[in-house]
């Protein structure tokens, strides 16, 4: 296994919210979130929308906005990641694929945003070998971006972390909009950017595709993770799986049933007692309901149930 | 009843290629049409062409054989990828709904519609939860016909099951004709009793 490149110790994020018109009170959206990335690679977060997993993404990278605040440890190849150091290693080791199209610049050419700052032609190289896999035109280069369609937007905002040398990329949600030939075409950019030694995060809500090209698949609801499996486990199917809500997710997929469970993701702030998914789950007892439920190894994997075997 | 169009031709302008050229299909009530294609083919152009939205270059959108309204309450709902982005953000749920019709109590339920949610603004909602919202409001329109244009592909495949299964009751119920526009081949098989592919 490769060296560990990123290394997450209990993780809070909590957003400084109004309550009433004069007093503030903490909403914490990311709690007890522990995780660890290898150079060489992929780990998948999946799990529900509105989850938290964005706001991951973006407390790796220093970019929680100004009422947010994180907690924890976060170590990169080792040392802490202070504000300081993430602003040095932003872009350089650390590169983000941003969930929405708007993080491009409106008023610069894709070509100019892709290649960035060298203008030793070695970048602009890149460029045009991996829009030729993109399947991105040369005119592309030239165009702004709200001549991009959301697709085509995807697949720059992919280019431009692939071509960073990054060590660390983190994807989030970086395929919806995109076809499946597009969306396995950059899956296996990401895959081969692991192969290369580089570690990727790759968040996403699409299951198949994460079972796909991941090798590992850590599992996210309400806030935290509930479960580390091998994507293998996960293609395995259901009895591989340890937690109560990774076996839902799997039955969930079209292929598999396609079957739903009642009931909705607690909103954060109003998270219940015991485990987060109690309300939801099939197998939860009096115990399940009383504290919060650590993470505990099993089978080679994680899981956050103490029913799980 | 049935939605069909005839030899329907699309651009935007006269200075832009056809995105769509002599095109055909049709949709029958209770029929479920899946229609997949790449990106940039023209298939969230074909379903506001369907609904009245936009009108065609050439050809023609028919309901039951009389060419479809374009004012007024549409008979044609589409349903589409951001609910956020088809809700007013300064509208209380209530009033979304009441746009299109008395809020039923059953109808709600049949989606997961929780009655609190209905005095929240859209941003105090989920993705998911508001995309209940735009069903609804398609539903109490008394829609025939509801295009779905990658109507869960931002959510999770529980949230993603949880959606398709109040739609297929309610479509059901109401013999209403579905047009599915996805990416997902799994999804498209599980839900369409047929399927059109476009060819770029």
């Amino acid at each position: 296994m490769g060296d560990v490149i990123l290394q997450i110790n209990d993780l809070t994020v909590e957003f400084n919210m109004y309550d009433g018109r004069f007093s503030r009170a903490p909403l914490r959206v990311i709690d007890a979130l522990s995780m660890t990335v290898r150079a060489g690679e992929v780990l998948a977060v999946a799990g529900s929308s509105g989850s938290g997993k964005s706001l991951l993404a973006h407390a790796i990278l220093g970019l929680l906005p100004g009422n947010a605040s994180a907690g924890g440890e976060m170590l990169f190849k080792g040392e802490p990641l202070t504000p300081e150091r993430i602003r040095k290693l932003r872009g350089s080791e650390i590169a983000l694929v941003p969930q929405s199209v708007s993080y491009l610049d409106p008023l610069m050419r894709v070509g100019a945003q892709v290649a960035g700052a060298d203008r030793s032609g070695g970048a602009k190289l890149a460029m045009k070998s991996i829009f030729e896999r993109f399947a991105l035109s040369e005119e592309t280069e030239r165009l702004y971006p709200f001549q991009l369609s959301g697709g085509m937007a995807r697949r720059v905002l992919v280019s431009t972390a692939a071509i960073s040398g990054a060590e660390l990329i983190i994807a989030d949600e970086p395929t919806p909009g995109m076809t499946l030939e597009q969306a396995v075409e950059a899956l296996r950019v990401f895959r081969e950017l692991a192969d290369e030694g580089r570690a990727v995060v790759l968040i996403t809500h699409d299951v198949d595709l994460a079972c796909a090209f991941a090798d590992r698949i850590a599992v996210f609801y309400a806030g935290t993770t509930v479960e580390t499996a091998s994507a293998e486990e996960f293609r395995a199917g259901e009895s591989a799986l340890r937690h109560p809500y990774s076996r839902a997710l799997w039955r969930a997929l079209p292929q598999n049933g396609f079957e739903p469970i009642p009931g909705r993701q607690p909103y954060a702030g109003s998270l219940p007692d015991g485990c987060l998914f109690a309300p939801r789950c099939p197998m939860a007892t009096d115990e399940c309901r009383s504290g919060r439920i650590p993470m505990r190894e099993l089978r080679g994997g994680e899981v956050r149930c103490i029913h799980a075997t | 009843m049935r939605l069909e169009c005839r030899d329907l031709s699309f651009r935007y302008s006269d200075k832009q290629p056809f995105i769509l050229e002599h095109f055909s299909m049709s949709v029958s009530e209770g029929e479920r049409v899946g229609l997949m294609a790449p990106s940039g083919s023209g298939k969230s152009t074909l379903a506001k062409l369907l609904a009245g939205i936009l009108r065609p270059a050439s050809g023609e959108v028919l309901l039951d054989g009389r060419p479809i309204q374009s004012g007024g309450v549409r008979p044609v709902q589409l349903i589409f990828q951001h609910p956020e982005l088809a809700i007013n953000p300064r509208w209380r749920m209530r009033r979304v709904l009441e746009e299109a019709g008395e809020p039923e109590p059953e109808l709600l339920a049949g989606l997961g519609i929780e009655g609190q949610w209905l005095g929240r603004y859209p941003r105090e909602l989920s993705g998911g939860e508001l995309q209940r919202f735009c069903i609804a409001r398609a539903l109490l329109s008394n829609a025939r016909f509801i295009i779905a244009d990658e109507m869960t592909t931002m959510f999770d495949v529980i949230t993603q099951a949880q959606i398709w299964a109040a739609m297929l009751d309610a479509a059901q119920k109401r013999s209403l004709g579905l047009i599915v526009v996805s990416h997902n081949r799994r999804l498209i098989d599980r839900l369409c009793t047929s399927v059109i592919e476009l060819k770029k």
